[in-house]
């Protein structure tokens, strides 16, 4: 029975090593790969910028996955070059032609002051929070770090608000901003989840951000509490990825409409009334606005808010979790997004159908002769706003 | 042919009109609402060119603003 001195010794004669110099130069050629077998907790303190990461307790599982390649340069490092001297002699058995072990590992190579970097990662804690996250290979560790590195701005923390920001708080949206003026009434909680009886009267966006934060402490709330006006909407939307919209009114609707095509966000919109919702993502000029779908609002006869005419409380938790999703999608350029498409949606039907939405070449927001947008106050009317002629 | 619907209810007499026409026809105001010609949104800009054609669906979406 060979004692580890001999197994050592028995791995390096089979295998090829270089120095840290040697290595840094290979790496730079062509069909070179370093790949980093150390621990995660050791990985996580620094690597070299570029390598692969896979403990060597994985190697043999998951290699052929992460470096298909069987004729790659592989330069393989640990911290001081004894378990990749194992992990090199493992990959030629497993039928890689080229591979080298890096003599002194991650701790030499960062001696001599080469390139390292505290790469991104999560966190044992995240990697547990995001499990189910992570085992889609259409999010995994990848596209989890966007979301945490992600910016979304909810206008509204009623309806809509609650359920969009309960999903994105719990899908590890990193920064939420969330803007209400409102106070938590009781006749908000028939549907408005965010918030509780014991927060009667607090001010939304405070009952939010406690309720988001202790749903994910990894996220950052940012609150607003102001009224969203032609003042203040391009400060407060500036650097937001995505527009969450669940506001109640019109004229806030066509003022984050023109502010967000000014600022090219998207904008993923929800509204309801009584049984019925809708959903659709407006992307500046890559799609439709909504002023390209419907150019001005109802005449407020016909158009009573949901406080007038009721809506059911479960409706804004279907329509602000399809809002969740859209916002996921178009964060992480997941599948087909609902842009150039509305969903309508009946309960009392329980149908959903949907319509295409086309970019209005007459559109006086984000048509090819629209004039410059103007942010202003809207009446109820909510037209456009030109801009004054040029002296 | 089928005549035309909207909204799901087969309607006679709108072969050949305009969607400007029809939306005056249904009682309907000119603004704050979408309407659909077989699943596609006219913009409002067409309703007047875009006529209503033997067997269509047309369907009429009224804005809301409820959040």
């Amino acid at each position: 029975m060979p004692t580890f001195r001999e197994m050592l010794a028995q791995a390096k004669s089979a295998i090829r090593e270089v120095d840290p110099a040697t290595a840094e130069v290979e790496a730079a050629g062509p069909n070179a790969i370093m790949l980093d077998v150390r621990e995660p907790d050791e990985y996580q303190q620094g690597s070299i910028p570029g390598a692969v990461h896979l403990p060597r307790g994985n190697l043999e599982i998951s290699i052929e996955s992460r470096i298909p390649d069987k004729g790659a340069h592989v330069l393989v490092y640990c911290a001081g070059g004894v378990r990749s001297a194992f992990a090199a002699k493992t990959l030629q058995d497993l039928g890689y032609s080229d591979v080298t072990s890096v003599i002194g590992g991650f701790n030499r190579w960062k001696d001599e002051g080469r390139p390292w970097s505290t790469p991104k990662s999560l966190t044992t804690e995240q990697r547990n929070r995001y499990q189910r996250h992570l085992l889609l290979p259409e999010v995994g560790e990848a596209g989890q770090l966007k979301l945490l590195d992600s910016k979304v701005l909810l206008l509204g923390a009623g309806g809509l608000g609650s359920p969009a920001a309960l999903y994105l708080a719990a899908a590890g949206v990193g920064t939420i901003g969330i803007i209400d003026m409102d106070v938590v009434d009781a006749s908000n909680l028939q549907r408005q989840i965010l918030h509780n009886t014991e927060r009667i009267g607090e001010r939304k966006v405070d009952s939010a951000k406690k309720t988001l934060t202790a749903m994910n402490p990894d996220v950052n709330v940012v609150t607003y509490d102001v009224r969203l006006g032609a003042d203040n909407v391009l400060d407060i939307i500036d650097g937001y990825d995505v527009i969450v919209d669940g506001t109640d009114n019109f004229p806030t609707r066509y003022l984050v409409n023109d502010a967000s095509v000014l600022k090219r966000i998207p904008v993923v919109h929800g509204s309801i009334f009584r049984f019925e919702g809708a959903v659709t993502v407006f992307n500046p000029y890559l799609g439709p606005c909504y002023r390209c779908m419907i150019p001005e609002p109802p005449p407020a006869e016909l158009a009573p808010s949901c406080s007038e005419a009721g809506v059911l409380g479960v409706l804004p938790g279907i329509v602000g979790s399809i809002q969740a999703i859209e916002t996921i999608k178009i964060l992480l350029d997941l599948g087909d997004t609902l842009q150039g498409r509305l969903l309508s949606y009946d309960a009392l039907e329980q149908s959903f159908r949907t319509f295409k939405v086309h970019q209005d070449p007459n559109c006086p927001t984000c048509g090819p002769n629209a004039g410059e947008i103007v942010i202003a106050e809207y009446d109820e009317l909510c037209m456009p706003h030109v801009a004054a002629a040029p002296a | 042919m089928s005549p035309a619907s909207v909204n799901g209810q087969p309607a006679e007499g709108l072969d050949g009109i305009t969607i400007a026409e029809l939306v005056a026809r249904q009682g309907l105001p000119g603004r704050g609402i979408a309407v659909a010609r077989n699943g596609e949104v006219v913009p409002r800009s067409s309703w007047s060119t875009v006529t209503v054609e033997s067997g269509d669906t047309i369907d009429i979406v009224t804005a809301v603003a409820g959040g």
